[in-house]
């Protein structure tokens, strides 16, 4: 996963990505996940892109590109970092979790730190309710997590400040 | 003889009447009402002059919809509305009334309005006192109507 | 009866077309279906479910969607069945679920599509109590259009119909569920030309209009059916009022002419109407100064006016201007008044005889419809006639059709399969020469002698394929536009063009495409200084009695002057009265200024106090086309009628009615030929004047009007030789100047529109590469002078424009292009200089 610090956004990393589906009708969600592999997410630019290549209308694009919870319109932390909140986990404490990402890093479930490092998602039910309260950080699944250990991990894993 | 009779008997009658008329003079109160110098005692459910009323934050209630236009059998009313200006809001959300103007010549009174309206801004007020002596003073305006001189708080119920 | 089958419906037998859908032949049947996303002239989609039926199937009775089902032969429905009343029922409730409860304040309410199904087949009654979802409620996706997000119930009818007609899909449906939104792109564009269409098949007051908002309730407007005057296509539309202020305008269905569309001129241009600086009384010159006065002084003013310089100078020396934004009506007693009393011939108007216009405009509009090959030349429909234009890209994009388009920009239909030739002003008539040849050439016939040899500059591939299209095609529809028939050069521009129609034999399909709403009318009226009413010549003296003997007066003999000519003898001195109803020669070109002034009598009737008013002596107030009646004739000789929609704004009156108490002040008494006071009695005596317009009358018009017969006037077409092509340029002119109409423009009834002043971008455009040349960027100004004058504009960098050449906008307030034009007309060359700040 190649990702860029600066606002500026290399076009050309898509042209390889057209010429495999140049050819084939119907490919906007393939290449609308090829492209989010490679930058992370969807900018505006790589989708006004896009639709000008497969020579589909942008707001069909962008249409499909909100339908589909796997595709992100913004950019994301270099790290992820996944809370369940479904029932066992809530009564378990996941928002005392929240909190004290609040606390710590001025996170709030959906956002992504300043510095990029870290982004924080609420999903509901990981289907591991025995280990609730349950996180994955960058896929990685901890159970029976707990306040500081959850924050010594992002200390430890990340460079957020 | 019977002439005789027929004096006795009436006598007895305007007695008997006039009994009533010396009992109720004494016993109860006038029912007139010395109106003007009185005032008139008025039921709840008068339907009076019309009125405007605001929010107790002094928003208007109006919001414009011409409701109370379309429902009234007489035309008697005119509304323009317009958008509000999101800095000096004068109603709750985006819409208020920018004209609002009732002709008392033309209303019949029948409380149309206030069944119409879906904000309960227009009402029909306790003042009954509408002579006047030029045919324009007849046309309330929005400012006459939102501020009456007596303001009337009551909603009726069956409103 | 083939085509014709029978469907049950609750056990109702109904005659239905093969292979129509369902609601339609309900329809029929007497049965309506409900729909949302459902509408006539799109294609059925079947995304709300609110059309839910019973259908009969192999596999037994099942719910479908009548909308986007076919009907069969001998298939039964159940329309009142209880089950297909709950689908319709829960269906409602789900829509309402989220729909936000603000009918009091939604401008659609009254009329609103959700609303009266809701009434008839709702529920009254929801499981739901909790919190609707909230989106975004004020929402201006363009400066003409508001959305609510909330009250959307994704039928995605905007959303087809900007890709279907407009081809410009800017709209999308974003997100999922109940939070499904409609919107544009994140900073996108919304900005097609018809985008107010919208708002008339939005079932829901989610797209309303933004200028016309809150300022209405529909159930208390006057509606009146009338026409656009805006363009030449004579859009129908209602013009609905309110105490005598025009509210909105949207469109009305005549399938001949613009289906059902209009475009946003028509829409949203409405504020000329009630614009507080239109004239409000009479002035007349006093002291030097121009002070209100009565009408009946006004007039005794103009009558002695023009007495004077008739009895001092000659019937000759007075002039009229009429306008071809004017009703027939106005236009015809401008006439009538100039010949038949002043005795002078000297009437015309902006698009009168300098332009040469086909006689009968278009064959039809409806043609593009299933023409086989579109040929555009120097016409732009995207910019003069949007609904067209939307007609050509359907064409193009459904049925394959080619265009060929003939135009020195790259105009935005060049983006459709078919050829684009670019000509320089001045190589027109080499271009069609060579394309003339290449048809003959296909066809298989001679090449006469005098068409210039093969090695042209045009001896290209496209060339040659564009004439063998032509000779090829069965039904081609081919127009030109006014910038191939007006000015220096046009008479063999013209003629070139009409050879290459000939050369591919279709010259009774070339048709010429009016800009202007009555431009075709006011010719076929007679406001000509060579032709009588009905387009015959002067010089026709059966014509010429039959007028006579209808206005019971002498005509004078001696053609009079056109537009320039009217101009240039003003400037020497000749010509010292005019008449000018509704034109503003001074606004197009500021140096005309000079002449006027020179002018002993000037009399100006118009809605505003113009550049040219002001020079008047006598101003006198019109009254704008929704306050009076009149016909109109568009570009396919169509007649529609434009009835008055509300009373004329303070003391002014109607053209033609100003110039009936002219002509009685004229004549001291109205005289017998002149008893039409009535605009039907003008009508009726139109009819008489004008032999094409022979069996119409004001009340069979009817809502979609009448068109004269194309045949009613012969027009011979031959291959004929003509002057060969010119290059205008040179050393120290070394840019062509290319003009054009601009839809968002600065023309008067369109700039008074206060709230969309700001649409159009005026600015004059150049190729990217001329502007590192000359060292611009975007957003400088930049100086532009010919031989004979100049004008300075921003700068607007624009790839569509060839290298070489610059674009300015007519009716450009700022900078008047024809300022510029010179001894080769309009088609000139300019320096371009950078204006130092």
């Amino acid at each position: 996963m190649t990702q860029d610090n600066h606002n500026e956004i290399d076009l050309s990393l898509m042209d390889e990505i057209f010429t495999q589906y140049r050819h084939q009708a119907g490919a906007l969600i393939p290449v609308l996940q090829k492209a989010q592999e490679t930058y992370g997410y969807l900018p505006p630019d790589v989708l006004q892109l896009i639709a000008r290549q497969l020579k589909i209308p942008l707001s069909k694009v962008y249409g499909v590109a909100t339908f589909y919870a796997q595709f992100y319109l913004e950019r994301r932390g270099r790290h992820i970092l996944r809370l369940c909140d479904g029932t066992a986990c809530h009564v378990k404490g996941t928002p005392i979790l929240l909190t004290s990402l609040e606390d710590h890093f001025h996170l709030q479930p959906g956002e992504t730190s300043e510095d990029n490092e870290l982004t924080v998602e609420i999903v509901y039910c990981l289907g591991s309710c025995a280990l609730a309260p349950v996180a994955v950080f960058d896929g990685k699944v901890m159970g029976r997590m707990k306040q500081n250990v959850l924050l010594n991990t992002i200390k430890k894993k990340t460079d957020i400040n | 003889m019977s002439g005789l009779k027929d004096i006795v008997d009436g006598t007895r009658e305007i007695a008997l009447a006039m009994g009533v008329t010396l009992k109720t003079l004494i016993t109860e109160a006038p029912v007139t009402v010395e109106y003007p110098d009185e005032p008139m005692a008025i039921y709840p459910r008068f339907r009076g002059r019309h009125e405007l009323r605001r929010y107790e934050n002094g928003m208007e209630r109006c919001i414009g919809c011409c409701l109370c236009e379309a429902a009234c059998p007489t035309g008697a009313i005119y509304v323009e509305a317009e958008e509000n200006d999101p800095a000096k809001p004068l109603s709750p959300g985006e819409r208020h009334a920018r004209i609002y103007e009732i002709n008392l010549l033309r209303c019949i009174f029948c409380g149309d309005c206030e069944k119409a309206c879906p904000t309960e801004a227009i009402v029909l007020g306790h003042i009954i006192d509408l002579a006047d002596y030029d045919r324009h003073d007849f046309l309330l305006d929005k400012q006459a109507l939102l501020n009456p001189p007596t303001p009337n708080t009551i909603i009726r119920p069956d409103a | 009866m083939s085509d014709w089958i029978t469907i049950t419906i609750d056990g109702k037998e109904i005659k239905a077309k093969k292979g129509e859908l369902l609601t339609a032949a309900a329809k029929r049947g007497g049965i309506e279906i409900p729909v949302f996303c459902s509408h006539p002239k799109l294609d059925p989609l079947g995304a709300c479910r609110m059309c839910l039926v019973e259908a009969e199937t192999r596999r037994g009775k099942a719910l479908i969607t009548a909308c986007t089902t076919p009907v069969n032969d001998g298939a039964v429905y159940y329309y009142n069945s209880e089950r297909a009343r709950d689908a319709r029922q829960g269906t409602l409730e789900l829509i309402l679920i989220n729909h936000p409860l603000d009918c009091p304040i939604c401008d659609k309410g009254g009329e609103c599509p959700l609303q009266d199904q809701t009434l008839e087949h709702g529920p009254g009654h929801s499981h739901f109590w909790e919190e609707k979802t909230h989106k975004t409620k004020h929402y201006p996706l363009s400066d003409l259009i508001m959305l609510d997000q909330e009250r959307c119930i994704v039928c995605w009818r905007c959303i087809r119909y900007l890709q279907e007609w407009e081809d410009k899909p800017q709209l999308g449906l974003f997100h999922r569920g109940g939070e499904t939104v409609i919107d544009k792109f994140p900073a996108g564009k919304f900005d097609a030309a018809t985008s107010g269409s919208v708002i008339d098949i939005c079932p829901v007051g989610a797209l309303t209009n933004r200028l016309s908002r809150f300022s209405y309730r529909p159930w208390e407007l006057d509606k009146t059916d009338s026409i656009c005057t805006h363009c030449g296509q004579g859009c129908n539309l209602r013009i609905d009022s309110r105490s005598h202020r025009v509210r909105r305008n949207v469109a009305r269905e005549n399938p001949a002419v613009n289906d059902e569309w209009i475009c946003d001129k028509g829409r949203f241009a409405t504020g000329f109407s009630y614009h507080p600086e239109r004239l409000q009384q009479p002035l007349a010159r006093m002291n030097g100064k121009l002070e209100p006065v009565s009408w009946q002084e006004a007039i005794q003013q103009i009558v002695a006016g023009l007495q004077n310089v008739s009895k001092e100078h000659g019937p000759e020396a007075v002039g009229a201007l009429g306008s071809a934004k004017l009703s027939n009506e106005a236009n015809y007693l401008l006439g009538k008044f100039m010949r038949g009393m002043v005795g002078s011939n000297n009437v015309d108007y902006r698009e009168g005889s300098a332009v040469l216009a086909d006689p009968r405009g278009l064959p039809a509009l409806g043609d593009v419809h299933d023409a086989d090959l579109i040929v555009l030349m120097g016409a732009d429909p995207s910019e003069e006639m949007p609904v067209l234009a939307n007609f050509i890209k359907r064409a193009a994009k459904r049925r394959g059709v080619k265009l060929i388009i003939v135009h020195p920009r790259r105009i935005e239909l060049s983006r459709y399969p078919g050829i684009h030739l670019a000509p320089m002003p001045g190589q027109e008539v080499d271009l069609f020469d060579a394309l003339t040849r290449a048809s003959l050439q296909a066809g298989g016939e001679a090449i006469p002698g005098w068409l210039p040899a093969e090695d042209g500059a045009w001896n290209t591939e496209d060339v040659r394929a564009a004439g063998q299209w032509l000779a090829q095609a069965q039904k081609p529809f081919i127009v030109y536009g006014a910038d191939y028939a007006w000015g220096f050069g046009a008479r063999d521009i013209v003629t070139a063009l009409s050879n290459w129609a000939v050369a591919a034999g279709h010259d009774d399909r070339l048709g010429f495409l009016h800009a202007q709403a009555n431009a075709q009318g006011a010719g076929d009226v007679g406001l000509l200084p060579n032709q009588l009413p009905g387009r015959r010549p002067l010089s026709d003296d059966e014509a010429r009695s039959a007028i006579e003997a209808l206005w019971q007066t002498r005509l004078p003999r001696q053609p009079g002057l056109g537009y320039g000519g009217m101009m240039a003898a003003a400037a020497s001195g000749h010509l010292k009265a005019m008449i000018i109803m509704g034109a503003d020669p001074v606004g197009e070109k500021p140096s005309d200024a000079a002449a006027l002034d020179k002018l002993e009598f000037l009399v100006v009737q118009d809605l505003f106090l113009t550049e040219t008013a002001i020079r008047a002596d006598v101003v006198l107030p019109a009254a704008s086309y929704v306050e009076s009646e009149g016909s109109f004739t568009n570009t396919e000789r169509r007649l529609q009628r434009a009835p008055r929609a509300v009373k004329p704004m303070a003391k002014s009156v109607p053209d033609w009615a100003i110039l009936m108490h002219l002509a009685q002040a004229y004549w001291g008494e109205l005289p017998a030929s002149w008893q039409t006071l009535t605009i039907a009695a003008v009508f009726a005596e139109i009819t008489r004047a004008v032999p094409q317009y022979a069996g119409m009358s004001w009340e069979n018009m009817g809502a979609e009007g009448r068109q004269w017969q194309r045949s009613a006037l012969e027009v011979g077409r031959e291959l004929r030789s003509h002057d060969p092509g010119f290059d205008p340029t040179d050393r120290k002119y070394p840019f062509h100047l290319i003009i054009g109409n601009q839809l968002w423009d600065q023309g008067t009834t369109f700039a008074a529109t206060t709230e969309m002043a700001h649409l159009g971008v005026m600015a004059a455009r150049l190729h990217p590469s001329d502007a590192v040349r000359l060292q611009v960027t975007a957003g400088d100004r930049i100086r532009m002078h010919s031989g004979t004058g100049e004008i300075t504009a921003p700068v607007v960098l624009d790839d569509s424009i060839s290298p070489n050449s610059v674009f300015v906008p007519f009716s450009f307030l700022q900078a008047p292009v024809g300022e510029l034009f010179d001894r080769f007309g309009q088609r000139t060359a300019v320096a371009i200089s950078k204006v130092s700040n």
